[in-house]
């Protein structure tokens, strides 16, 4: 049954879909997102390296939609993780228009906000508004320090956790059971 | 006098550069041969130097010859202007050949006008020139230093150091030595003479070789892991050759600074009505600072972060050398590639908070060049008001005054160049002085017309470093005064 | 050989069963699949129809929590309605699933055993070090209770008489042991620092005193070292709030220096003509 869009809302051609393709046995794909030269290449060989599995993709982008070029062969996306660097507004600014074009499913625990470098006295954005983002998208966040191996080690180790979840691999867990279990990071009720 | 002004010079240098000096410094080097300089302390190297100086005989060649090694040593921390000379398409009857000849004659000029000690070094195929004006009035301070670099056989010079009262006579003798008609501002100004001398010598190096003579580096692949895959590596690779193409792979010079001035009327007066109807010119000028500017605009293009339209108008202002433009709405022939009205804004956008004004700067300018583009209806008006003379008062050339011995106004500098008095006025040459003077921060003589921009004017900062990128730039919108120039 | 030949006879019975094995696995997972395939459609088909949008404002998180508890339902939902699966009858795959869960646990129970074990051995040397201990402190104990009875006893005895015998044979033993060092440094000193003859004074005096009067010091009988020492012994113990004795034209002033130089003297730092005895004892 298809109703008639209100004014408030519109339809995304380029969204993103978590469950528009089939899956391929035993795979598992993420999404990394972030304006260049944050440290995205990094994390994801990173996770690579973390991870026993053959089949595991880490797919980088800038921002989207994704081009339309290889959407036929892209496989279907379990999880996205967007990166924002804490010193940068147009990074904050490129997450936010990307954010547009992620399905509401995403929501349900297969998105996850990693916040880079410590914000100084004198460029940064409020650590308040990237904690609100992750609040009002009910997601959770994690800080790393791109430079740090050991830091990336560590939160590879985490993503990749959340991504055998979303992506189905652990038996008896769904994305929602773990995305419940998060608390807010703001005190604040809506 | 000499003795202090020795000094002055030694101690500048660093411990570490005395065996440059003691290699370089042809008037002592004989007695130098015998010292040992391990462990030596600044103060016991000058005392030594004095000592050996107090022997000789001819002391300001010597001093010259080491004000011009510290010149050579630390140009960077001059700040160096280039000008071109005109030459007059003579036959090479005076064709100079050597330095010895050019100093010559050089000071032979100089010393019409000015009393001053003036020396040439040859260096690595340029020329180094130090002329010294001693104060008319005060024979004990110390001379004010002109210095300029002159790569022969080509027109330009690199100044640094020049005074207002001594500019006139030094640049005139500079003129005739070099067979000139007139010396022309090149717009170009910078701290690294190195770089300075690659843009001006490599002006028409453009598109995938654009290096002005700097030599290629290689471009470094990124490698990543089988299961790793970029989805926009089709975009980057177009913007890396875009960049390569527009940029050029090799280093590129450093400028600190490129400004441009714009002139026109002002058309945002849907968000600003009470400047409707206005029809005073509306001045903006644009900078972009930092370490090095181009590397800079090079880093940002290849991040993405600069709109490709606007790149192509940038890239190709490296060709016509110049790092402050002033564009004219009047002239309709510009080489600069702004395809829409949409351009600008790109970049503006990441050059101004988001959140504060963006609307009205953006129609704003959208505006401004839409008029620009429209100009050939309006011209009119603007084209029969002498440039500066109306809108800056101070700097009106005084026609009824009697030109004083010393303080020469622009008008005879315009009778000495040909003989003939010149009556244009909208000369490039008469926009320098005040252009060179021209500052960051408005002045008092725009209050009339900073009423419709007050609130436009922003110092935003953001900044926007990549991992490889060594720059931080800050683009400021200003309204300052500019001056209508043709080029 | 019964035994090998019948637990090898299981394993080339069964290769059939494999296979049917296998064949029933296949199918399973061809189930499965079509499953998928079909839930699949039907979200392709549910997503073309609503086109799920989203909305543009700024804070989704309402919306998205009603999805949330919308999903939580459903899957409560159908998880109280499915049947837990169950492997399929074929009995091979059963036994194998079975084998391999035991092999699991029973890997893992090897693991911990030896981690057990190791931990064990660790505890037992442990053991092993407090009870030597324990004995150590056994007869450190017993000694002292010893002592203590006997002080008690000799406390009570109140015999203060041999306590009184006791300290004044320590005494006689301290004061002969004393005097035998004291003898022993004599003769060490007497032998390498002796009292400066006269060619020796002579020699110093010149140089050192070139203007002096050779009279006055000619008299003086100058000290050997040896009696410095006594000297600065005897004060030192005597009376130790004063302890500086003053130098004079008796005390040769080479000895004095090599006394200060090596440490064993001092002089005060208020009066350069008095030194003292370093207080080792202190």
């Amino acid at each position: 049954m298809s109703r008639d869009l209100n004014q408030f809302e519109t339809l995304r051609k380029d969204e993103l879909l978590p469950f528009n393709k089939l899956p391929i046995f035993m795979q598992e794909v993420m999404l990394i997102v972030g304006i260049q030269g944050i440290g995205k290449h990094a994390l994801a060989k990173a996770i690579v390296e973390s991870s026993t599995s053959k089949t595991l993709q880490c797919r980088t982008a800038t921002h989207l939609p994704l081009p339309e070029e290889h959407s036929a062969e892209r496989p279907r996306i379990d999880m996205v993780v967007f990166m924002i660097d804490s010193r940068s507004s147009a990074s904050y600014i490129q997450v936010e228009q990307s954010l547009q074009y992620i399905n509401r499913q995403y929501f349900l625990g297969k998105i996850c906000f990693i916040a880079t470098k410590v914000p100084t006295e004198t460029q940064n954005l409020e650590v308040e508004s990237i904690t609100q983002l992750c609040d009002d998208h009910g997601s959770c966040l994690f800080w790393m320090d791109p430079t740090s191996g050991a830091d990336r080690t560590v939160v590879a180790k985490k993503l990749l956790e959340m991504l055998n979840i979303s992506a189905g691999l652990k038996p008896g867990i769904t994305p929602l059971l773990t995305d419940c279990t998060h608390r807010l990071l703001n005190m604040q009720s809506f | 006098m000499d003795a202090t002004l020795l000094k002055s010079i030694l101690r500048r240098f660093k411990i570490a550069d005395y065996p440059y000096i003691i290699e370089n410094w042809k008037s002592l080097s004989k007695e130098f041969s015998d010292v040992n300089l391990k462990h030596v302390k600044k103060a016991d190297f000058v005392d030594m130097v004095m000592k050996k100086f107090k022997h000789k005989s001819n002391p300001a060649l010597a001093i010259a010859e080491l004000d011009i090694l510290y010149l050579q040593k630390y140009s960077n921390r001059k700040l160096w202007k280039v000008l071109t000379v005109d030459v007059i398409p003579e036959g090479d009857s005076n064709n100079l050949s050597t330095v010895a000849e050019f100093e010559n004659r050089l000071r032979k000029e100089v010393r019409s006008y000015l009393n001053a000690q003036v020396r040439c070094i040859e260096h690595q195929n340029t020329y180094w020139i130090r002329i010294a004006v001693k104060d008319a009035k005060n024979d004990w301070a110390l001379p004010s230093v002109v210095y300029i670099t002159h790569v022969p056989n080509t027109n330009y010079l690199m100044v640094t150091g020049l005074k207002a009262t001594h500019k006139d006579y030094v640049l005139q003798s500079l003129v005739t030595v070099l067979n000139g008609h007139r010396v022309v501002d090149s717009h170009l100004s910078g701290r690294c003479l190195v770089s300075l001398m690659r843009l001006v010598l490599n002006k028409h190096s453009q598109g995938a070789s654009l290096s002005f003579g700097g030599s290629p580096r290689p471009v470094i692949e990124e490698t990543l892991p089988e299961n790793v895959y970029n989805e926009n590596h089709i975009e980057k690779r177009n913007r890396d050759n875009f960049v390569a193409e527009n940029y050029g792979l090799a280093k590129l010079p450093r400028l600190e600074k490129i400004v441009y001035k714009l002139d026109t009327t002002f058309k945002g007066s849907s968000h600003v009505p009470g400047m409707a109807g206005s029809d005073r010119p509306f001045h903006c000028q644009v900078k972009f600072e930092g370490p090095s500017v181009l590397e800079g605009l090079r880093s940002l293009t290849a991040a993405g972060l600069a709109a490709l339209p606007m790149k192509e108008h940038l890239a190709q202002d490296r060709n016509t050398t110049h790092n402050t433009d002033n564009t004219d709405y009047d002239k309709s022939e510009r080489d600069i590639a702004l395809p829409s009205g949409v351009a600008p804004n790109a970049a503006f956008a990441y050059y101004v908070d988001m959140f504060v004004v963006i609307p009205m700067v953006w129609t704003l300018i959208g505006e401004l060049w839409q008029s620009y583009k429209q100009s050939k209806t309006i011209s009119k008006p603007y084209s029969d008001i002498p440039a500066i003379d109306v809108l800056d008062d101070k700097k009106q050339p005084r026609r009824g005054d009697k030109p004083s011995k010393l303080k020469r106004r622009r008008a005879d500098r315009r009778i000495l160049k040909n003989g003939t008095t010149k009556q244009k006025l909208d000369g490039v040459d008469n926009k320098q002085k005040p252009k060179s003077r021209r500052k960051k921060s408005d002045t008092s003589r725009e209050d009339g017309q900073k009423s419709g921009n007050a609130d436009a004017k922003q110092t935003s900062t953001s900044d926007h470093k990549d991992d490889d990128s060594d720059t931080s730039k800050r683009g400021e919108i200003n309204s300052g005064s500019t001056l209508k120039t043709g080029d | 050989m019964a035994e090998a030949s019948t637990e090898r006879g299981p394993v080339v019975i069964q290769s059939d069963s494999y296979n049917k094995a296998e064949d029933v696995l296949k199918e399973h997972c061809e189930e499965m699949w079509k499953e998928v395939k079909q839930l699949q459609a039907k979200l392709v088909k549910i997503r073309h129809q609503d086109h799920s949008p989203v909305t543009s404002n700024a804070s989704p998180v309402l919306d998205i929590y009603l999805a949330r508890q919308k999903r939580l339902i459903a899957q409560i939902a159908v998880m109280k309605g499915k049947n837990p699966s169950k492997l399929p009858d074929n009995e091979v795959i059963q036994f194998e699933c079975v084998k391999e869960e035991l092999e699991k646990s029973v890997g893992g129970l090897q693991d911990t055993l030896a981690l057990v074990r190791s931990e064990q051995k660790e505890v037992d040397s442990e053991i092993e070090k407090e009870e030597h201990f324990k004995v150590e402190v056994e007869q450190v104990k017993t000694v002292l209770q010893e002592k203590l009875n006997e002080a008690l006893r000799q406390q009570q005895a109140g015999d203060n008489a041999i306590l009184i015998r006791e300290m004044q044979r320590k005494e006689l033993a301290l004061k002969k042991h004393c005097k035998k060092i004291m003898r022993h440094m004599a003769e060490f000193v007497q032998k390498h620092f002796p009292e400066p003859n006269e060619s020796q004074l002579a020699k110093w005096r010149k140089q050192h005193t070139p203007t002096a009067d050779d009279s006055s010091l000619n008299n003086v009988e100058v000290l050997p070292l040896i009696r410095i020492l006594q000297d600065l012994l005897n004060q030192c113990i005597d009376s130790p709030h004063n302890a500086y004795i003053d130098i004079d034209n008796r005390f040769w002033p080479p000895y004095v220096e090599l006394l200060v130089r090596t440490g064993i003297a001092l002089r005060n730092p208020h009066n350069t003509q008095q030194i003292r005895l370093t207080p080792f004892h202190l």
